[in-house]
C-alpha cells in the first residue's frame, strides 16, 4: 500500500489513518522495526491532526461584492450574544 | 398522416389525435386546478374523477401505483391540484388526464409553482442522492449565506464558537426575503466558492411563515447550490416543510444551528480522540516492547546465556575430579605394593639364616668350601672347619671324630636311603652296608 504523504493530508484522512495506525499496532503481530515505523507515522498523524485543530483562525469575516462583481473580504466584529 | 381523399375509420382518426395529444411536451408534465366531481374508488384501486371549473370538465384517472401514496383523500366538491400527463382514452375516444399526484388546493399559486419545480428539477436530477457529497470533518473555513442580522447568524456564529472556538467563518450578507433574495443567494454561494479554504456552507435562515421562507424555493438558489464546488448544508428555519433548497443540498438540517453543528466539530471531542489516539499508539508499542522484552529478558535468563562458562567449569571440574580420583588411585596402589613389598622383606628376614644364627646356631662348612657339614661322619679328626657364627666365623680343627649323633629316623623313605648311599660312595667309595 502506498503510503500516502502527511503533509497533504485532510484532518479527516490523517485521523482515519492515525486510527488505522492504533489498530494495527495494537493487534501486536507486527516485527519491532515495522511497529516503530508505523508509530513514528502515527506520531506524525497526531501531530498533524492537532495542528490541523489549531490552525484555524478565531476569524469572522464579511464577503462583499464590489462593483465589478468581485469578491471582497473584511473583518467583522461579530461576537458571541451580539 | 398524410392527407388523405378518401373518409378514414375511427380508430385511425383516434390514434392520429392520440400521436397529437402525445407528442405535446406540455400535456406530458402538466399541474391542473380544479374541483373534483364524479369521484369514484374501483375495487382494483385505481381513482376514477373528473375535475372542473366553471365552464369545463375534464376526465381524470389516477391509477392504484400513484393513488396508494396519497396523503388524503379526495372527495367530490374538492378543489385540487392534479399533476400529471394527458393522453387519449382510445375506446371511448375521449382524452383524460393521467394524474399521478394530487393535492388540495388551499396553498395557491405558490404551492403549485413549488410542486412543479420540484418535479422538474428532481426529473432533472439535482436531488440525486448519489451527488450528494460528504461534509469535511474539520472545514478551514466555514461559509455562511444569510442576512446579516437576525437570529440565524447569530445561532450559527455561538454554535459553531461553542464547538470550534477557533473556527473561522466568511459570511456572505443576503436578503432572504423578498424578490431580490433569490439571485442574491445565488450570487453569494457563487462568490463563496471562490474564497480560498471555504470547504463547506452553510445556506438558510431563521423561521418564517412559508411565504417567507419562498427565496429557498427559487430555480436559481437551487441550482447555485447545485453547482457550487464545495457541500452545502441548507438550513431553512422550518422543522417540518422542505423547501427545494434541502432537497437540492448535500444535507438538510432543520435550522440554522443544527447547520452549525453539522458544519463544524466538537474541538473537545476531538481532541479527546486525539488525546485516546496517541495514549493506544504509545500504550501498544510500550506494550509491544514489553512482550518483546520479557521474551529478550527471559532468553538472557536461560542457563547457557546467564552463565556461558557454566559448561566450562562443568568440564573443569569433571577434569579435576578424574585426575583426583587418578592420584588416589595411583597412591592406592603404591601403598598396596609398598605393603606387599614390606611383607615380603619380613618374610624375607624371617627366613634369612643369620636369624638363625642370632639364635645361637652356627654354620659349620669345610673349610674352604660352601660344603655344610651336616654330619659328624662328615669331618674326621683333623678335618679345617669354618664355623659361621651369628658374629663372625671360627677357623677349626676337628679334634677327635665324632658319632654320628644324630638319631635316625625310624622309619626313612626310599629317596633317604638313596640319597644317603649315593652321599656315601660319593664319599668313600662303594662299600656294603
Amino acid at each position: 500500500m502506498a503510503r500516502k504523504k502527511t503533509e497533504s493530508m485532510t484532518y479527516e484522512q490523517a485521523l482515519e489513518r492515525l486510527e488505522q495506525v492504533v489498530r494495527d499496532l495494537e493487534r501486536g503481530d507486527l516485527p519491532l522495526d515495522a511497529s516503530l515505523e508505523l508509530f513514528q507515522e502515527g506520531v506524525e498523524l497526531t501531530r498533524l491532526c492537532s495542528q490541523l485543530l489549531d490552525e484555524a483562525e478565531r476569524k469572522i469575516e464579511k464577503l462583499t461584492l464590489d462593483e465589478n462583481g468581485r469578491p471582497r473580504l473584511e473583518t467583522v466584529d461579530l461576537e458571541e450574544g451580539a | 398522416m398524410a392527407r388523405r381523399e378518401g373518409p378514414i375509420s375511427v380508430s385511425e382518426l383516434t390514434r392520429y389525435v392520440k400521436g397529437l395529444v402525445d407528442g405535446d411536451a406540455v400535456l406530458r408534465r402538466i399541474w391542473v386546478r380544479g374541483e373534483v366531481s364524479n369521484f369514484k374508488r374501483h375495487y382494483s384501486g385505481h381513482l376514477y374523477f373528473s375535475l372542473k371549473d366553471a365552464q369545463s370538465s375534464l376526465r381524470c384517472v389516477m391509477f392504484r401505483s400513484h393513488a396508494d401514496r396519497l396523503q388524503f383523500e379526495p372527495e367530490s366538491g374538492m378543489s385540487v391540484l392534479a399533476g400529471g400527463s394527458v393522453s387519449v382514452y382510445e375506446r371511448d375516444g375521449v382524452y383524460q388526464l393521467y394524474a399521478e399526484e394530487l393535492q388540495p388546493d388551499g396553498l395557491g399559486a405558490l404551492n403549485l409553482a413549488y410542486l412543479q419545480l420540484k418535479a422538474r428539477l428532481e426529473e432533472e436530477g439535482l436531488f440525486d442522492p448519489a451527488r450528494k457529497r460528504p461534509i469535511p470533518r474539520l472545514p478551514r473555513k466555514v461559509g455562511v449565506v444569510t442576512a446579516m442580522t437576525g437570529a440565524a447568524i447569530r445561532d450559527i456564529v455561538n454554535v459553531t464558537r461553542r464547538r470550534f472556538p477557533n473556527v473561522h467563518l466568511v459570511i456572505a450578507p443576503v436578503l432572504v426575503q423578498g424578490t431580490e433574495a433569490p439571485p442574491q443567494i445565488a450570487r453569494a454561494l457563487d462568490a463563496l466558492t471562490q474564497v480560498d479554504g471555504v470547504d463547506v456552507i452553510i445556506c438558510g435562515r431563521g423561521g418564517g411563515s412559508l411565504e417567507d421562507l419562498w427565496a429557498f424555493n427559487d430555480e436559481r438558489v437551487a441550482r447555485a447550490i447545485h453547482r457550487c464546488s464545495v457541500p452545502v448544508i441548507s438550513a431553512v428555519g422550518h422543522e417540518t416543510d422542505f423547501t427545494i433548497a434541502d432537497f437540492v443540498a448535500d444535507l438538510r438540517a432543520p435550522t440554522p444551528s443544527a447547520a452549525a453543528e453539522l458544519a463544524v466539530p466538537d474541538r473537545r471531542e476531538e481532541q479527546l480522540r486525539l488525546t485516546a489516539a496517541q495514549a493506544r499508539l504509545v500504550g501498544s508499542l510500550r506494550r509491544g516492547h514489553e512482550i518483546k522484552a520479557s521474551r529478550l529478558r527471559a532468553l538472557l535468563r536461560s542457563p547457557a546465556l546467564e552463565r556461558p562458562l557454566d559448561g566450562v567449569r562443568q568440564r573443569r571440574q569433571r577434569v579435576d575430579d578424574l585426575s583426583r580420583a587418578m592420584v588416589s588411585a595411583m597412591t592406592h596402589r603404591l601403598q598396596l605394593q609398598r605393603a606387599r613389598r614390606d611383607q615380603a622383606a619380613s618374610q624375607l628376614q624371617a627366613l634369612s639364616p643369620l636369624a638363625v644364627l642370632a639364635r645361637g646356631y652356627s654354620v659349620t662348612r669345610l673349610a674352604g668350601t660352601s660344603r655344610v657339614v651336616r654330619s659328624a661322619g662328615d669331618a674326621p679328626a683333623g678335618t679345617r672347619l669354618d664355623v659361621t657364627l651369628q658374629e663372625g666365623e671360627l677357623r677349626c680343627r676337628v679334634l677327635e671324630a665324632g658319632t654320628q649323633g644324630r638319631p635316625r629316623p625310624q622309619q626313612v623313605s626310599l629317596a633317604d636311603i638313596g640319597l644317603a648311599l649315593s652321599e656315601r660312595e660319593e664319599d668313600r667309595g662303594p662299600q656294603e652296608d
